[in-house]
């Protein structure tokens, strides 16, 4: 057995008093690239004692922005959010006005959001592993292996909604196009290879003592704790609660399909990866099930209008399990072309909110790696 | 002893006029089980409207998958600190770049670049970039499918195009552009001009090399830069092109027809 | 299965002479809102959260909205030479600013319910309490509708702008909010403000 050093707080009891406190502004480039994130962080030696997040430099009113365009116009702007994520920031979208107005979604088109939402989780997942790595200084290897298999789902949103990452796709009512010919084999060989991908990921990863020695006890929060501030997605469940919108709201046909919930015991950083890994081998299972059964039809319901659309009067709140978290979309209508109000609630903002109770007595070098455990995408945090 | 930092500043800064705001209850107190441990199946009955959508449904218990399962359900997950030798774990993991390292060399699945731009993979027909418009035949101004019928540029989410009709000598509409212009500076290629077009007239492009030495006037491009032939459209995507090609000539007959039966009843 | 009305029922019990008020929303979501007396929402809040049968330990959404001032024209009969005279006039309806909090129970796994607090006006009287106290995830978001539409919470343990910088004037999610023409002289034109100029 390897001696694991304990993460024992640092606080002013054993503080030198003599000794001086330095305030570090981190950011707004560094944080390992994951966006123009800035922390104003007070050490005490290499300790935090004290972090306050610094936001708005990418923010760009994206909310200002849809109450003056239609609604259809702002779809795209919502793939701009969560940009790893766009598909299912699409989805969110269109089931809030899906809400707004009344619309049924016809079967194929939900099992096809279905299957790009998980693919989506999928290549979040991949590529969150390998920033995760990076930030705790194995810089290359991790990520280009998660890149290398992520290419392969780009590669299937490309030849469906023709573009990598901004994918515009979902419709109110529906999906914009159906799948081009040979696109669910090609999902399934993907799907099919995944799990050697993983098995190798886990095999460089998990087991790896530098790895345990960086992740487990950093970071941890109670579950009271991450459910008073907010937090979703895996890093909630990493706590151990059980909350996957998934399975609560049932939103879309997600009650069809049979998967579990990975949940974690420690809420630490170590946990919070666990999370991702085993979430990926569960979406495994959603996307084959999925795949297997679509069936066939018409992908957009016929009353669906995608101009002009002015939905009845009225205020909706929908949302959905993203691979970050709760995502959701608060809009109001009075019958005009354009949103009254438009909000967006970012789970990537949301989860910062601890991010101080998680770092505060961690080495500087750790906050980087708690940051990267909450997998945060800049587009949506400051929008 | 880890008090001072941990705890929540809130607690701290609540003003003394306000009612003080216990936190015992946000513990678990042994009444409230945060692990549901359940499995939902079935099909869901929709909350009625106006009502809070009651907790979890008929539900068949299943275990709770931990982050730390025990080894061998999920292939090599490991307990937490198993027993094993130090470094170990490394070595594992120095396996895995091994494989991959000798790997990329022979290996079609490890070794996935090009060598940019002299190979370059093609890409898929759905594809796109920026739009660009389509003319049948071989005159770019002739054959222009587009009538200005400006819906795409009342579409256009960041109002990149901007059109202006012309007008014959009478000043009647000609179902033509005059200027036709996208600024793609502001384009983000969302293909929703291409989406709404009732003519087909516009349609997205794979062309990526637009880069240009100065920074706006020449990134707004006019009406000729933007006519690509039919020719064109077919060789980047055959499919759609084929499709809309099909979809016109009907339409085509269709209105043929409907001009042969209004001269017939003359 | 729990209906607006018994929450409303059961915070008047628990919190009593507290304002609360179903504002019905005739949208096919059908999702209603309560409507709080600011002065007591702190004391509602705790209670929604703290209610064993209630439990909205989860507040997932917190954001503003921005009602302009409205005119609306009425009939009015006034007494004109001893006869009843038909005559219209208008009134001016003040507007507000709302914060609308979005409550789900992770531990009861039902939701959501919208709670909604009003402000007085738009100008002056911008103040309502901050639930930040009882649901931390309400910090960052009242710091945004602070920033964005200029709600001042009292009680907020870091009461900043949240997105734009410290000296920025004005809040842009505000209806009325016009954004400076930064355009500097000289500046090249886009296409369309080409177009604007030709015509
Ligand atoms: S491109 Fe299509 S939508 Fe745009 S003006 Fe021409 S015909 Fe109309
Ligand atoms: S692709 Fe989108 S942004 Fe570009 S011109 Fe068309 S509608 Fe406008």
């Amino acid at each position: 057995m390897i001696a694991i050093p304990d993460c024992s707080f640092n606080t002013t009891e054993n503080r030198d008093p003599a000794a001086e406190l330095l305030e570090l502004s981190l950011g707004p480039q560094h944080p390992s690239t994951h966006g123009v994130f800035r922390m104003n962080a007070v050490l005490d030696g290499e300790t935090v004692v004290r972090l306050q997040p610094v936001f708005g430099y990418l923010h760009r009113n994206h909310e200002k922005i849809a109450e003056n365009v239609s609604y259809l116009a702002s779809i795209p702007y919502t793939d701009r959010l969560d940009y790893l994520c766009s598909l299912t920031n699409n989805w969110a979208y269109a089931l809030s006005v899906e809400k707004l107005t009344g619309l049924d979604v016809p079967e194929r088109a939900e099992y096809i959001r279905i299957i790009l939402a998980e693919l989506t989780r999928l290549q979040n997942h991949t590529a969150f592993l390998g920033f995760l790595l990076g930030d705790m200084g194995a810089w290359g290897t991790a990520l280009m292996y998660g890149f290398r298999q992520r290419e392969k789902v780009l590669d299937l949103f490309e030849s469906l909604t023709g573009s990598r990452m901004m994918s515009n796709y979902m419709r109110f009512g529906g999906c914009r196009c159906d799948f081009p010919e040979g696109w669910l084999e090609q999902a399934r060989t993907v799907i099919d290879e995944y799990p050697e991908f993983l098995d190798e990921m886990e095999q460089l990863l998990v087991s790896n003592e530098i790895l345990i020695s960086r992740t487990q006890g950093v970071g941890a929060i109670s579950p009271e704790r991450a459910i008073n501030a907010g937090l979703s997605g895996p890093i909630l469940r990493a706590t151990g609660v059980d909350y996957d919108i998934r399975k609560v709201d049932r939103y879309g046909i997600y009650d069809r399909f049979s998967f579990r919930i990975p949940i974690g015991d420690q809420g630490d950083t170590y946990d919070r990866m666990m999370m991702r890994l085993l979430e990926m081998r569960e979406s495994l299972k959603i996307l084959k099930a999925a795949i297997d059964e679509i069936p066939d039809g018409p992908i957009v319901n016929p009353k669906a209008k995608l101009r002009n659309l002015r939905p009845p009067e009225g205020e909706a709140y929908g949302r959905i399990e993203s691979p970050k978290g709760e995502l959701g979309f608060y809009l109001i209508s009075d019958k005009q072309p354009q949103p009254y109000r438009f909000r967006v609630r970012p789970p990537s903002l949301i989860n910062l909110t601890l991010l101080e109770e998680m770092s505060i007595g961690h080495k500087i070098a750790d906050v980087m790696v708690i940051l990267g455990s909450i997998d945060i995408v800049l587009g949506e945090v400051d929008r | 002893m880890t008090q001072l930092y941990q705890q929540p500043r809130i607690n701290g800064s609540i003003q003394p006029n306000q009612e003080p705001v216990t936190d015992t209850d946000m513990s678990l107190n042994g009444t409230t089980k945060y692990h549901h441990e359940t499995e939902v199946s079935g099909i869901a009955d929709p909350a009625p409207a106006n009502r809070l959508s009651s907790g979890v449904p008929d539900a068949v218990p299943e275990t709770r998958l931990s982050a730390r399962p025990t080894a061998g359900e999920y292939g090599n997950t490991p307990e937490r600190r198993p027993f094993r030798l130090p470094g170990s774990g490394i070595v594992q993991g120095m396996m895995v770049t091994a494989r991959n390292w000798f790997g990329s060399y022979f290996d079609r699945k490890r070794l996935v670049t090009v060598q940019y731009p002299e190979q370059q993979i093609r890409p898929p027909e759905n594809s796109r970039s920026i739009p660009f418009l389509v003319y049948d035949g071989d005159d770019p101004d002739a054959g222009l499918r587009c009538v200005a019928c400006h819906t795409c540029e009342k579409e256009c989410p960041p109002q990149a195009i901007s059109i202006v009709g012309e007008r014959d000598e009478n000043g009647k509409p000609a179902r033509r552009p005059k200027v036709f212009d996208i600024d793609i500076s502001v384009c983000m290629g969302c293909q929703i001009c291409a989406e709404v077009c009732p003519f087909d007239a516009i349609k997205m492009d794979h062309y990526l090399d637009h880069s240009s030495l100065e920074n706006f006037q020449s990134l707004i491009l006019g009406k000729t830069r933007l006519s690509k032939s039919n020719a064109y459209f077919h060789t980047i995507n055959s499919t759609d092109a084929t499709a809309v090609d099909a979809r016109l000539e009907a339409d085509r007959k269709k209105k043929e027809a409907a001009r042969q039966k209004r001269a017939a009843a003359k | 299965m729990l209906t607006l009305e018994t929450i409303r029922d059961r915070i008047l019990e628990a919190v009593p002479d507290a304002g609360v008020e179903i504002i019905s929303n005739p949208g096919p979501s059908g999702q209603d809102s309560l409507l709080v007396s600011s002065g007591h929402g702190l004391a509602i809040a705790l209670f929604l959260r703290d209610d064993p049968e209630l439990r909205f330990d989860y507040c997932s959404n917190v954001t503003g909205v921005d009602w302009l001032d409205k005119t609306v024209k009425e009939k009015v009969i006034v007494r004109e030479d001893d006869e009843d005279v038909e005559t219209q006039v208008e009134r001016v309806v003040p507007g507000y600013l709302e914060v609308v909090y979005h409550l789900y129970s992770i531990s009861k796994k039902h939701g959501p319910v919208v709670l909604r607090l009003r402000t007085a006006d738009r100008n002056e009287g911008v103040e309502l309490p901050s639930l930040t106290p009882v649901w931390k995830s309400a910090e960052f978001q009242e710091r945004e509708v602070l920033d964005l539409y200029g709600i001042r919470f009292t009680g907020h343990p870091d009461p900043t702008r949240l997105l734009m910088w410290e000296n920025f004037e004005g809040h842009p999610m505000r209806k009325d909010y016009c954004a400076p023409d930064d355009d500097e002289p000289g500046d090249p034109i886009t296409a369309r403000e080409r177009k604007e100029e030709a015509s």
